[in-house]
């Protein structure tokens, strides 16, 4: 039973539910231990995972900023707010885009698809200014948005983009 | 007397669009790894495509090959006409009730310019008389670094639609692989 108890403790979820059993003074105090423990292990592991995607993603739309052909080339504005829209995704959000659904079009923007299959998709457009996206379900569009602010619009495009994802 | 191209592009008539190694992601070329979404992505003025009725599959694949700077032929888009105005009434049905596009005839002369439209042109004219252009009317595309969006949903419909030909000897002078009538 020791080594049973000292096995669950090196898991924080187990940890969690021990806290049922204990008063609130001693709660207050188990709750400070978590957050150093989660600190130490949870939140710095699935930092590392999150940071290597989003890495190999930036890399992979700044390849679009560098290289010398016109038909795929994107400015620098462009890549930035890439930048950007990549740092505020949700990590399961960004492990369901597959790298390769990430390319530029002829006019300088970058598109975003998040494919389920060939009548599924979440496709996101990000301009200079602007994003427009639209959500296939079953082969036809549940939306169409047109263009939006980047700056005002996050909330809207993230909600959608959660929701199209956890269906 | 050589046959006059007619301005019209008829029903059944066979659109093509060229296929380069930049259409792949990451330049591997096989069915999955096309990128078919952005194929009928305009450049400015329209998505350039050749009349197969007066365009043989020689001559398409010699006129790709011209025109692979930077790039490498690797084969064909191809669709009917018919295809184009079905997947456009769905699109107008289900996805969007403004929407206007259109296959028009715009020959090109020697150095690869618009001919002027009242032009009249024969299979033989020199330049690429069976030169054909897909316009995005409404909405039209926008300045450059701004989102496509019913543009873009509209050419993944249309890719659904397409076959995809990639040459088995894209080296050779000659296209030897199946004709294009005999895939869609």
């Amino acid at each position: 039973m020791a080594l049973l108890n000292s096995l669950f403790a090196l898991n924080p979820e187990v940890e969690k539910l021990s806290f049922l059993n204990r008063s609130n003074i001693e709660m207050e105090n188990m709750f400070f231990d978590e957050e150093i423990i989660d600190l130490k292990h949870t939140y710095h592991f699935t930092g590392v995972l999150n940071n290597g995607k989003s890495d190999l993603l930036k890399n992979h739309i700044s390849d679009f900023f560098n290289t010398s052909d016109n038909n795929i080339k994107i400015s620098a504005e462009v890549l930035s707010q890439c930048y950007s829209f990549i740092e505020n995704l949700y990590p399961s959000v960004l492990e369901q885009l597959e790298i390769d659904n990430v390319y530029s079009t002829p006019y300088g923007t970058v598109v975003f698809d998040w494919e389920k299959d060939v009548d599924n998709a979440f496709s996101l457009e990000i301009g200079a200014k602007e994003l427009g996206y639209f959500i296939e379900v079953n082969g036809s569009d549940d939306k169409q948005v047109d263009s939006l602010l980047l700056d005002e619009s996050k909330n809207e495009l993230l909600q959608d983009l959660s929701s199209f994802l956890s269906v | 007397m050589p046959l006059l191209i007619p301005k019209e592009i008829a029903e059944d008539e066979i659109l093509v669009h060229y296929i380069f190694d930049r259409n792949f992601k990451n330049k591997i070329i096989s069915d999955e790894k096309l990128v078919s979404k952005d194929m009928f992505l305009p450049n400015k003025g329209g998505v350039s495509l050749q009349r197969n009725f007066y365009c043989d599959e020689n001559k398409c694949k010699q006129l790709a090959k011209g025109v692979a700077i930077g790039k490498v032929y690797i084969g064909f888009f191809v669709f009917r006409k018919s295809d184009f105005e079905k997947v456009k009434q769905n699109y107008i049905s289900n996805d969007r009730s403004e929407f206007e596009a259109d296959i028009v005839s715009t020959p090109l002369d020697k150095d690869f310019q618009y001919l002027p439209k009242e032009t009249k042109v024969y299979i033989n004219t020199l330049g690429n008389p069976a030169h054909a252009d897909l316009v995005y009317h409404n909405p039209a595309l926008k300045a450059d670094e701004s989102p496509n969006t019913a543009i873009r949903s509209f050419s993944r419909k249309l890719s659904k639609d397409c076959k995809l030909i990639i040459d088995k000897n894209p080296l050779s002078v000659d296209y030897d692989d199946i004709e294009f009538k005999k895939v869609v």
